[in-house]
Order: structure tokens, then sequence, then C-alpha cells
């Protein structure tokens, strides 16, 4: 779970949004991830995930100023860094290499 | 005719005006070729008249004289031209003399008075101070907040979704844009990334950036020392870092460029360093150049400077059509429905917002009160003035010279006070800059940049010629209004005279009133509510503990054992450190303004250590962290918000980070965001189980706990020298960094509401003094008609207190509606707090009765006799 060269499943689809998403913060992450995977994402996840993509370098993150629409609480802007590019590079090379050549056993499944 | 009249003047005296006025009256009519012609005729006539007398026949006489004298042509053109310059000379002189003489005048004037003359300088000299203080720093980081020159031609490149979302540029789309829109628009990109940077003394973690080669000379930023990234870098491992790096990380080495920094593990070479404040993202310390790092598939944000001519429209079409190009390869969700070319946004935050515009307001009203307390002073010596004023008429002087010499004396007045005031700025300003901790300032444009410029002279100037007119012209207009005949018989103290002039200082007592109350009242909120912020338990005792930032290199630290081999060796030196009472090692720590999720992971002593209540259950032991049971304990909120029903959540299960947790225990909540904000509901896991990469390490000491700082790095160094260490922090200077932006706000307000009542409390003193003297011979007629003291004495305070009064009614209505501004601001008190607006009012209302009652006194103390004598 430690282990920093494999991202856990969720750690993965998280830095991938966050990678596509210009200066994303929590809230439309969630939105994001929700649209793509079509499952439900609980915010408290998210932002556990970000807090340990964090610690790992594999992102960073900016605190904007409080908001007082946002009742005061500051929004969390994130942005991947390039070892996150890397971790997610070799998440994907793993996971090609695995799949090589099942692809058409999945059929429609 | 006027041959005549210009002779007869020279026998009139050079002294006076009048004089003065006549014979400048004669040169502009006479010009110096008639009076050359005139001399030359004479000349000719007396040496023709001599030979005459000697003998020789008059014609014979003429043509001799001629033939001596050469010719008269020449001569006269050369005396012309002689004479003309002296008269330019003069009239010079003339001019320079008498406003040296009005000069000289005012500053004898306002000598003979000093302490009235030191009071208006320092009262405008405060105000002009603030005023340019609180422009400088509301230009600085909202107008100037870019560090580049023309920064509205340098602009944002983004992809934008169907959606209207903003998505994260490609390094390879970027290449492909540059090619096609190179003529139009110098693009540049660049990756932001978190660094460990090591110099062999220290390693550290800083917010890093790589960067496209030439992008600083493209934006305009010059390299303090060194130089930036060149074409031949391309895969040079070169760093550029930021003054601010520089200053605090290797305490300003002379010897900074050619020094080896280990970046990430790879050595690199320090090749220049950017002035304070020139560098762009502001929070980024540290490039290095982008092609080196790479990746083509790096993530980036694209910036550029439009050439010449050229437009963002332009740009922005252009780059549309290559980027669909690029999307016609792409799966459908995937296209970009335009490419966006915008302004850097370089707008602070709402808060920053109005607290700028909050204090320019303040600044002003003081600038106001301090100006307006200066034309009190100014008008009550003006009505004083008046009998040198009218003797000076009577000898010749014309009212236009009056207003003069007294214009000069106020701008005497104004430049003191413009160079004291730029004087106060500058501290004012260095004050803010030491009074706001990085953390809090680091991400705000501009604000690395805060000081005085050549603008900031320029409004001091403007702001000094403005309050001058206020305080200078204006009692000058009314001091030689009226009639000379009144005023020159005596100074006859009557009790009519000057009406005027004192009702017009009483107005503007008024005013200065309800100003100075407005600032008091905002003063009182915003202090009762930092106090309140203070005063509110965070959820954590911070007294005694040090925090230190740390963070462990990626490459060495895998899996559960090989964090233990770090997080249980530094826990244990620092323990043996003689004083320490307890060490312990979190993820996150509340107020240190960093994200964070609502999960602390902890080692088994963090409660303890940070003084945070257990409500129920136990503490996590040793054993907890030798796996078996996955253990949490969680806050109340927490509790409360996922068991509602529950009396005891301990031995509930809770699921986090994908992992079953049982509570056995439930902590006090603790305040993350800050006592304002609602405690957010927390969970804390033993760090042991869920090790992190990085955190802080909290010691409670016995001692000053800043003093174990050295100590407690070098414990971390001992255990590894690759660990990047951040500074070490009290956590009461963490909590007190927190609020340092509601304590600025409520201090500068306070300082400002002082100086504007202190300033209004002495107009009033002055005014009512001022009265009292004035009315001397009347007060002592009533004396001696049988009134008595007291009434005497509540007569002349009343004069005042009535008018302020009238000041602090209008005063509460205008703080009523400021209250309305800052009530998002405020914590823990309502906008009206009955306390602030009852106490306040009546403390200055007490302290105006005062001030009217100490000269008042002197009313009862005239001697009827006395003043019915002399006066």
């Amino acid at each position: 779970m430690t282990d920093r060269h494999s991202l856990g499943e969720f750690e993965h689809l998280v830095l991938a949004t966050a990678l596509r998403l210009k200066d994303a913060y929590g809230a439309e992450l969630v939105r994001e991830l929700e649209a793509r995977t079509g499952r439900q994402v609980q915010g408290g996840a998210l932002y556990v995930t970000l807090d340990r993509l964090e610690r790992k370098g594999y992102l960073t993150s900016r605190m904007g100023e409080p908001e007082l629409e946002r009742g005061g609480r500051p929004k969390r802007f994130v942005a991947v860094t390039l070892e996150g590019v890397r971790a997610l590079a070799e998440q994907r090379d793993a996971l090609l290499r695995v799949w090589e050549g099942l692809e058409a056993t999945l059929g429609d499944a | 005719m006027h041959q005549e009249r210009s002779g007869k003047e020279v026998f009139v005296t050079e002294s006076g005006d009048g004089a003065r006025r006549r014979r400048t009256f004669r040169f502009v009519r006479s010009d110096p070729a008639t009076e050359v012609e005139a001399e030359l005729e004479f000349h000719l006539a007396m040496r023709v008249a001599d030979l005459v007398r000697d003998g020789v026949p008059e014609s014979e006489a003429r043509a001799r004289v001629a033939r001596e004298f050469g010719d008269v042509g020449r001569i006269r053109g050369e005396l012309n031209k002689i004479a003309r310059r002296r008269e330019r000379r003069r009239r010079r002189t003339q001019r320079w003399d008498s406003l040296w003489q009005d000069v000289r005048c005012g500053m004898r004037a306002l000598w003979r008075r000093p302490g009235t003359s030191l009071l208006a300088v320092a009262t405008v000299a405060v105000g002009i101070g603030a005023s340019v203080m609180i422009y400088s720093a509301g230009r600085k980081l909202i107008a100037e907040a870019l560090p580049f020159p023309e920064h509205s031609r340098v602009v944002t490149v983004e992809r934008i979704r169907e959606d209207g979302r903003g998505l994260v540029e490609r390094y390879e789309d970027f290449v492909a844009w540059r090619s096609a829109v190179d003529a139009t628009i110098d693009l540049h990109a660049y990756a932001e990334t978190t660094s460990f940077v090591s110099d062999g003394a220290q390693t550290f973690r800083v917010a890093a950036a790589a960067i496209t080669r030439g992008a600083f000379e493209t934006l305009g930023i010059a390299p303090l020392r060194g130089r930036t990234f060149s074409l031949d870098d391309a895969d040079a491992a070169v760093a550029v870092i930021t003054q601010r790096l520089w200053e605090t990380r290797f305490g300003g080495a002379q010897d900074i460029v050619g020094r080896t920094l280990r970046i990430d593990g790879r050595i690199h070479t320090v090749i220049g360093v950017l002035p304070r404040g020139k560098q762009y993202p502001v929070w980024i310390d540290l490039w290095t150049p982008l092609e080196t790092a790479g990746a083509a598939s790096a993530p980036v944000s694209v910036i550029g400077r439009l050439r010449d001519e050229a437009t963002a429209r332009e740009v922005q079409a252009a780059l549309t059509s290559v980027q669909r190009a690029l999307d016609a390869s792409r799966p459908a969700e995937e296209r970009t429905s335009r490419v966006d070319v915008g302004a850097l946004d370089a707008r602070p935050g709402a808060q920053t917002m109005i607290a700028l515009v909050l204090l320019q307001c303040a600044v002003l009203v003081l600038l106001l009160i301090a100006s307006t307390g200066a034309a009190g002073l100014t008008l009550t010596r003006g009505i004083e003035r008046r009998r040198e004023i009218a003797l000076r008429t009577s000898l010749g002087a014309s009212r236009g010279r009056i207003v003069r010499q007294l214009l000069v004396e106020s701008a005497l007045l104004a430049a003191a006070a413009a160079t004291l005031g730029l004087l106060v700025a500058h501290g004012g300003i260095t004050l803010l800059k030491n009074g706001l901790p990085a953390a809090m300032t680091r991400a705000m444009l501009g604000w690395e940049r805060l000081g005085l410029d050549g603008r900031a002279v320029l409004v001091a100037l403007g702001l000094a010629t403005a309050s001058g007119i206020v305080f200078g012209l204006f009692p000058a207009l009314r001091a030689v209004r009226g009639d000379l005949g009144v005023q020159l018989r005596e100074g006859a103290p009557t009790a009519t005279r000057g009406r005027r002039g004192s009702r017009a200082a009483r107005v503007l007592l008024s005013g200065e009133v309800a100003l100075a109350l407005t600032l008091l009242l905002s003063g009182a909120l915003l202090t009762r509510s930092l106090l309140a912020l203070l005063r509110t338990d965070p959820g954590f005792d911070a007294d005694g503990v040090l925090t230190v930032a740390w963070a462990l290199p990626p490459d060495r630290y895998e899996g559960l054992e090989t964090y233990a081999r770090f997080h249980g060796p530094v826990l244990e030196r620092i323990t043996a450190i003689a004083g320490v009472h307890s060490a312990d090692i979190v993820s996150n720590l509340p107020m240190s303004r960093t994200g964070w999720s609502g999960a602390y992971h902890a080692s088994t002593g963090y409660l303890r250590t940070l003084g945070i209540p257990l409500l129920s259950g136990r503490h996590f032991t040793p054993a907890d962290e030798a796996g078996g049971t996955r253990v949490a304990i969680v806050s109340e909120t927490l509790a409360r918000r996922d068991w509602p029903d529950v009396e005891d959540v301990v031995g509930r299960r809770i699921d986090r980070n994908g992992a079953s947790w049982t509570i056995v225990g439930v902590a006090g909540d603790v305040h993350h965001f800050g006592v304002e904000r609602a405690a957010i509901p927390t969970i804390y896991v033993p760090q042991a189980l869920a090790p992190t990469e990085a955190g802080f390490l909290v010691v409670r000491t016995g001692g000053d706990p800043a003093s174990f700082a050295p100590r407690v790095r070098a414990a971390i160094r001992s255990v590894d020298p690759d660990a990047a260490i951040g500074d070490a922090v009290t956590l009461t200077q963490l909590v007190r960094d927190f609020y340092a932006d509601a304590r600025a706000m409520a201090l500068l307000m306070l300082v400002f509401a002082s100086i504007s009542t202190v300033i209004t409390i002495v107009s009033l003193y002055a005014l009512v003094a001022h009265a009292v003297v004035r009315r001397r011979r009347e007060i002592g007629i009533r004396l001696t008609l049988g009134a008595r003291p007291r009434q005497v004495l509540l007569d002349a305070m009343s004069q005042g207190v009535a008018w302020v009064a009238l000041g602090m009614l209008a005063g509460l209505a205008l703080a009523a509606g400021v209250a309305r501004l800052l009530a998002a601001g405020l914590y823990g008190i309502r906008p009206l707090d009955p306390a602030v607006f009852a106490l306040v009012p009546a403390a200055l209302l007490a302290v105006a009765c005062l001030a009217s009652y100490l000269p008042a006194r002197r009313a009862t103390a005239v001697d009827p006799i006395e003043t019915l004598r002399g006066g």
C-alpha cells in the first residue's frame, strides 16, 4: 500500500483526473471522477488520497485564499508533478503488459 | 509725459509694497531703449554745452563731440544690450527676492509658534504617511502585482473543454503550438513540482518548476546574479534560484553562483539568482530547464508574450485551429472546444481586497482628519493674526500678497509634512512586511516587492499639496476678508467678533469627531473579534511545543519497515534530549496552512503531546503499532456525525483508506483551519500502520521550545542526512501566525483610529481654549455682573461638547454602515455589538468633556477687574 511505485486503483484514478484539469480542487475532481467512472465518489476518500499523493510527491497543492462564499474554507488547488506523471506512466505500462493479448477474451463482457 | 512720470518715481522710497509695485510699473511702461536714448542725448548735450562754455561755436562743438564719441549707432546698440540684460536680471532677482522674503517671513511666523507648527506638521505627516503606505501596498498587490514589464502583453494559454473547464496542457501540444504561432507570440511552458534540495550541509524541500529556456528573457525578468537558462543549457544540470531562497537557505552567500546542489538526487549547478519577487508563479523558489526534465508528457502551464502588433484574439483563433487538427486523432472526450488566450490572473483574493479597500478608506479618513485638524490650527492662528494682517494691509500690502504670504507658510508646512510622511510610510511598510508570516504572503503576487517608489513620492507630494490647500488656502482667504477698520482698532475681544471663523472651526470639529468615531468603532470591532479568536480554545495546548516539518527522500523509503527505521530512532533520540518531555510524529498539523483531509497519522503519544483531551476510550499503545488490529481514534464531531444516537462509539468500526478500523478512543475536536471554522470530522490512525513520507515532529519541552530547535534538527540529520527538514516553529508561533492577518488589520485600524482621535481631541482643546481667550472680556463682564463661575464654566464647555455630540451622532450612523462591510470578517461578535457601540462613544464623550473642561476652567479664573481694565 505504501510501495511508491505502484499506485492504488483510486490513487491512479485521482492522479489521472488531476492530470487533466487545470487548477483543480476537490469538489471539481469529485465531479469529474464521477462523470468519467460513473460511480459515486466520497469526498473524504478523495481528500485522503490527495494527502497521500502529495506526501509521495506526486501532487503539489497550494491553498487558495479563503473565499467568503465558501464559508471561509480555503480551496486547495492541486497539480500533478513530473514524479506523478512518471508513476502514472509506469502503472499504465504494467497494466498494458498484463493485458497484452487478453483483450479478445474480454469480448463484450 | 510718461518720461516726466518716471523721473518723479526716482524719489519714491524703495521700501514697502506700494513703492515696489509702482517701480515695477515704471519698468513695464518705459523700455530700456528709451532710457539709453535719453542717457546718450544727455551726455552729448552736456559735452556740447561744455565746449560752448569754453567758447567753441555750437555747430563746431556738435561736430567735435560727434567725432570724439565715435560710432553713436554701434555704442547705442551695445548700451541697449547691456541695459536689457541688467533689466532682466533685476526683474528675476526681484521676483525671487520677494518669494524668499515670503519664505523667510513664513519661517519666522512658524517659528514664533513652534508648538502649533510642529503639531500641524506631525498631524499631516502621519496622515500622509499612512495614506502613502496603504496606497503603495494596494498598488504593488493589485496594479503592479505582475512582475513583468508591459505585463498586459503577457498572456496565459489554456485549452477549454466543452463544459468550459480549463485543461492541463501537454508538452507535446505546446511544442505544436509554438511552431505554429511563433510569429505572433513568444510561447513558454513550465511544470510545477516539489523538489528535495541538498547542499551537503542541509536538506530541504521547495516548490520548484521546470521552465523552457528563454522564458525569463521573454517575460522580461533579468537575473540579480549570474544568468538564466540559455540555449546551451538544453541538457545541462543547471538551476536558477530566487533571492528569497538564496537569503533564507544559503544566507545570501556571495559565491552562490557556481555552487552545486543535489536536486531530487541529481547534481545541479546554480547559474543565477532572480531578484526579489520577480518569479512567476510567485511561490516557486527553484527553476530548472524544462527540456532537461525531458518528459514530453509533462503536464505544463503555458504563458507567452504577444509580439509587436499581435492581439490575443488572433493568437486564440490560430491556436484553436491548430488544436482542432491535434484533436482529430484523439478520442472525442479529449477534444477541446477552444484555446483560450487571456490575461494572467493577478487579482488578490476577496479578503485581501476587502482589507485593502477598508484600510485605504481608513487612511483617507485619517488624512482628512489630519488636514482638517491642521486647518483648525491655522484657522485659529489666522484669527489671532488678524491684527498683523490688517496692519500690513494698511501699509499697502495687497490681499493677493497676504494670501501668498499665508500660502507660502502652508507650503512650508506641507513640504515638511510630505518629507516626514514618506519616512512614516517607509517605517509602516517595513513593519507590515515583517509583521505577516511568510506562509501567509508567499503566494501573494507583489508582496515581496512592497516598498516606496517614485510614484509614492509623487502621491505624498500630491496629498501634501491637497491638504496644504485645505489647511492653508481656506484659512488664508478667511483671514483677509472683513472690515479693516474694525480689526485695526485694536485686538479688542468683543462678544461678536470672529463668530464666522469659529463656526467654521466647529463644523470641522464635528466632521473630525464623526470620522474618528467611525474608525474607533471599526478598530474596536476588529479587536474584539481578534481577542475572541485568540481566546477560543483551538482544541490543543500550544504552550511549550516545538514543531519541525520533515520529508523523506522518495527513492529510499518503500514499505512499512523502512519508515519504522526512520521514525523510531528519530523519536528515541529526541526524547533523550534533556528537557524534552515527549516527542511525536504526525502527518499534518492544525493551523499549519497546508492541505488536509481530516486524517492525522500519528505516533502513540501525539494526543498527549499536543494536549488534545481524550473523551473516552484509550490512547494508541506500542502494541497497536505491531499490527494485528487496525485501531483508530476519532474526533467528537466525527463520532456525533456518524453515530448520532450512540453514547460511546468505542468498539465501532469505520472504513477509511480502503480498510476497516476499530475505534478505540474519542478525542476532543481540533480546529485545523482555525477556530472561526467548524471542526472537521477527524480520524487518527497509528503512523506505524500507515506511515507517511512527510509530516511534522512535535516536541513538548520543559523550557523555551525554540531553544531546542538545533538539537532536534541534529537528531533528524543523524538518523537520515537526506531527510528534508523544514522550519522549526513553536506551536504558539504557528497559532499566532495563523491570525497574523486579523491581527495586522485590527492593529492598523486601531493605530489609525487612535491617531485620528488624538488629533480630534487636540482640535477640541484648541477650539475651547481659543474661545475662552477671545471671550475674556465678555466673561469678565458677566462675572462682574454676578454670573456664577459654574455657569460660566458650563457655558464655555458646552460650546465644544455640543458640536462633539453632533459629530458623534453622525459617526454612529456612519460606523453602523461600515460594520456591515466588516461583518464577514468578524468572529464571536455581532457587527452592531452593543458593548462596542455603547462604550466607545461614551469613552470618547468623556475624553471630549475633559478636553473642554481643562481650558474652560481658565474662564472662571478670569479676573474681572483686570480684563475690564486692559484685556
